[in-house]
């Protein structure tokens, strides 16, 4: 029975991957970028939820009230002032600056909080469960943080193709000038996509709180994982990411119970079998 | 209207027709406008835009033009890319596009096929106009020595 | 008139000269320099060959990668196995080091290279914490596993008499590896392979139109560049002696302050890499006991010079002036 649960286990954790990838092939399929920076925003999400916290004293998960704007806002600037700037023709720029904003945003949040782990506290949702099978509990947390990631990329989908913003990011995204012609300022497209790339991650910020004890040097950590799911689900596919968080989330709970050691090198090492044999993912879905 | 149409590979028809109402003019053409000018428009509407042949994606970059309601509609090579068939088809529409009262300037490779359509001409050489005026009132020499500079 | 293709500019002429003394000079170094300066110059030519190694990878080829310091770990750690289990001298450490790396960045630049641009770095990051994590289990076999190991005294008394010559021995190696990898940047960009590269840099589409074999050139440049980082890496175990995973892999000393360098100083460009060691060199004097706000400024320079001066300080000289300090180019020069 340990190992269904482990699977199990696998899968629900899984979600929180999907959440901490979903940003990802969003920015990426609207203006090319990957935001290097990804995995320590996420992080630093966190550190907002807990200073919020700390003076407010309301729960996580209602701190997601003030973290979203908050974190939404500060996406739509970081694009108009800094990232619109970088974006261009040349491949390296967007590349340096995402890279110099990781080290002073892990760096910042060092400078601020201390090298000490700090937890969200979510009461009785984190030890809350109940038995699915015999030997198998679902916990509260982790089903809801399941739920949490399907939701996200099934209204990340429904805007893509059913809203008007969506239309703006294919559009711009396809074709930059003729969008103008439209009246999509790109610089202004982008800067939408980031606040809700960002809206996306401060969920992903306080769960992974809530989730394990966080510090600020755990964020390209996140990043990496959230990079494989994307890999493994196949470019392009968002329902596939999260079935590569899946796998991933899987193959880390096996890993740790072979040896504790071993959890996130099984990871890696699955997500590098995947790219050996299959290099586009495993349900990749290019268009235009 | 773009050179070469350039339209949005990701959008479907009706979502590039959508795109170029973005704008929110106000004006004679619509969604619904552009459907019953264009019957072909509205049976292929879900479909990917790239998708259709070049003709019908010529007549879904017009109608995007279209949707933005404009005083002077702008088409820049109306009859690139496309075959002897499908312009005479396409010209054969434009009557009914700029009959509310819209002005249309078309830059045009197909000399005769544009000074059979229009009002009047403009021949520009290295940024100098070298001609204008009635395309019945130049013949075809006068125009080609205007045009080539010869 | 009659014109003349020629390679050296004046300015690279004077240059060469210059730097024939300086080499001199560094090379005396041991005999009037107290220890710490020769540690100092040591690290600065660590960094300086790791700098112009990168500047090769991301700047001419085009290949950001975010994870070399997975080859500079595996310098320090084959040099400790093959020292300690194999009893090899640490001199041929050396080399043994560059040939594994070479060997291993076979596979491992087959598996990275599927993916693209910023991918590719994220993916080479990933290979770096595999290689870490494998070797933070290698406790077993006697590597120290995650707390790490130091190379036993009878190792470094093999490698010379005196704890003088010993110095200077490491010292020297880090000169040649130094001067080396510039060397290496300079040839290869003279070269035929250097010409495809600038064309791909360009160009890719023109290039590969015209029979430039992009993916082999990147292919061979990323092998070597492993092969090269691996023997820096096995002379900074020799430097350190103590060694442990998070210190051989770490991305902040391998990583992060070389990209550093090597933007602030001028990337795609050979005295780049020179310009930023230096400067980062006097920064840290200076600013390194902000801590962790020194690393901050480092990432907010790298940042505003990507934004306004993306040469770098190099770039902006050679843009202003006009100098290019190794013979690289072509120019016509006027047979008077």
């Amino acid at each position: 029975m340990t190992w269904v649960n482990i699977i199990i286990q696998g899968i629900l954790v899984g979600g929180l991957y999907a959440l901490f990838a979903a940003g990802l092939p969003l920015i990426f399929g609207v203006m090319r970028l990957v935001n290097i920076a990804h995995g320590d925003l996420i992080v630093a999400m966190a550190y907002l939820a807990w200073s919020i916290i700390y003076i407010t004293g309301i729960h996580p998960l209602l701190s997601l009230l003030l973290v979203i704007p908050i974190a939404m806002g500060f996406g739509y600037v970081l694009q108009m002032g800094i990232l619109n700037r970088a974006l261009g023709m040349d491949i390296l720029p967007p590349l340096l600056v995402t890279f110099g904003m990781s080290v002073i945003i892990q760096n910042g949040l060092l400078e601020l909080f201390t090298a000490d782990t700090r937890k969200l506290n979510a009461g009785a949702l984190e030890t809350g469960s109940f038995p699915l099978l015999s030997g198998v509990d679902i916990g509260y947390l982790p089903l809801l943080q399941f739920g949490v990631a399907v939701a996200v990329i099934a209204g990340l989908q429904y805007m893509f193709y059913n809203t008007a913003l969506g239309r703006a990011f294919r559009a711009t995204s396809d074709d930059s000038e003729t969008a103008l012609l439209m009246g999509l300022d790109k610089r202004r497209v982008y800067a939408w996509a980031m606040a809700l790339c960002l809206g996306v991650v401060a969920i992903a910020g306080v769960f992974l709180g809530v989730r394990a004890n966080f510090d600020p040097a755990i964020g390209p950590g996140r990043l990496s994982f959230g990079f494989e799911a994307v890999i493994i689900g196949g470019l392009g596919n968002l329902w596939g990411t999260l079935i590569g968080g899946v796998i991933l989330g899987v193959a880390q709970g096996i890993g740790a119970q072979i040896h504790p050691g071993f959890q996130v090198l099984a990871g890696h090492l699955v997500f590098l079998l995947v790219l050996a044999i299959k290099p586009k993912g495993l349900f990749p879905r290019m268009h235009g | 209207m773009p050179e070469g149409r350039r339209l949005f590979a990701s959008l479907s028809v009706e979502e590039n027709l959508i795109l170029g109402g973005q704008v929110k003019r106000t004006g004679p053409w619509n969604l619904d406008g552009i459907y019953s000018l264009f019957p072909i428009l509205k049976e292929k509407r879900n479909a990917p835009s790239t998708s259709l042949s070049g003709g019908q994606q010529q007549i879904v970059a017009i109608g995007r033009g279209l949707m933005s309601n404009p005083d002077l509609f702008l088409l820049d090579e109306l009859s690139l890319g496309l075959a002897p068939i499908v312009i005479k088809d396409i010209y054969a529409m434009l009557p009914r596009i700029v009959g509310n009262g819209l002005t249309a300037i078309l830059v045009e490779q197909d000399v005769t096929r544009a000074l059979d359509t229009a009002n009047q001409f403009l021949c520009i050489q290295e940024g100098r106009i070298s001609l204008e005026g009635a395309p019945r009132a130049f013949s075809k020499d006068q125009i080609s020595a205007a045009y080539f500079g010869m | 008139m009659n014109a003349s293709i020629a390679r050296a500019t004046k300015a690279s002429r004077i240059a060469g000269v210059l730097a024939i003394i300086l080499i001199a000079i560094l090379v005396a170094a041991p005999w009037w320099g107290a220890t710490a300066t020769l540690r100092l110059i040591g690290e600065m030519m660590v960094y300086l060959a790791l700098a112009s190694l990168w500047n090769l990878l991301a700047g001419y080829t085009g290949l950001v990668s975010v994870g070399q310091q997975a080859y500079v770990g595996l310098g320090v750690y084959i040099m400790v196995a093959v020292t300690i289990y194999l009893g090899i001298h640490p001199y041929f450490a050396i080399p043994l080091a560059g040939l594994a790396a070479v060997l291993l960045s076979l596979p491992v630049g087959k598996l990275v290279f599927r993916l693209q641009g910023a991918y590719f770095a994220i993916g080479t990051w990933v290979v770096a914490e595999v290689f870490r994590l494998i070797a933070a289990q290698l406790g077993s076999v006697g590597l120290g596993g995650g707390s790490g190991t130091s190379i036993p005294t009878d190792v470094m008394r093999a490698l010379a008499v005196n704890k003088f010559w010993r110095e200077t021995s490491i010292y020297w190696i880090t000169v040649v590896l130094g001067i080396g990898a510039l060397a290496l940047v300079c040839g290869l960009l003279r070269s035929r392979i250097g010409l495809a590269l600038t064309a791909i840099r360009d160009s890719e589409v023109a290039s590969s139109s015209l029979g430039v074999n992009i993916e082999r050139i990147k292919f061979a440049v990323y092998v070597a560049v492993a092969g090269m980082t691996a023997m820096v890496g096995s002379i900074i175990a020799l430097q350190k002696i103590r060694v442990s995973p998070d210190a051989a892999f770490s991305v902040n000393d391998w990583t992060a302050f070389v990209i550093f360098i090597v933007v602030i100083g001028g990337i795609g460009t050979i005295e780049g890499p020179i310009v930023g060691t230096i400067v980062y060199f006097l920064l840290r004097e200076f600013l390194a006991d902000l801590g962790s706000l020194y690393l901050m400024l480092l990432g907010a320079l790298a940042i505003v010079i990507m934004l306004v001066a993306p040469k770098g300080i190099w770039g902006y000289i050679m843009a202003r002036w006009n100098i290019s300090l190794f013979p690289t180019g072509y120019r016509v020069e006027e047979k008077k």
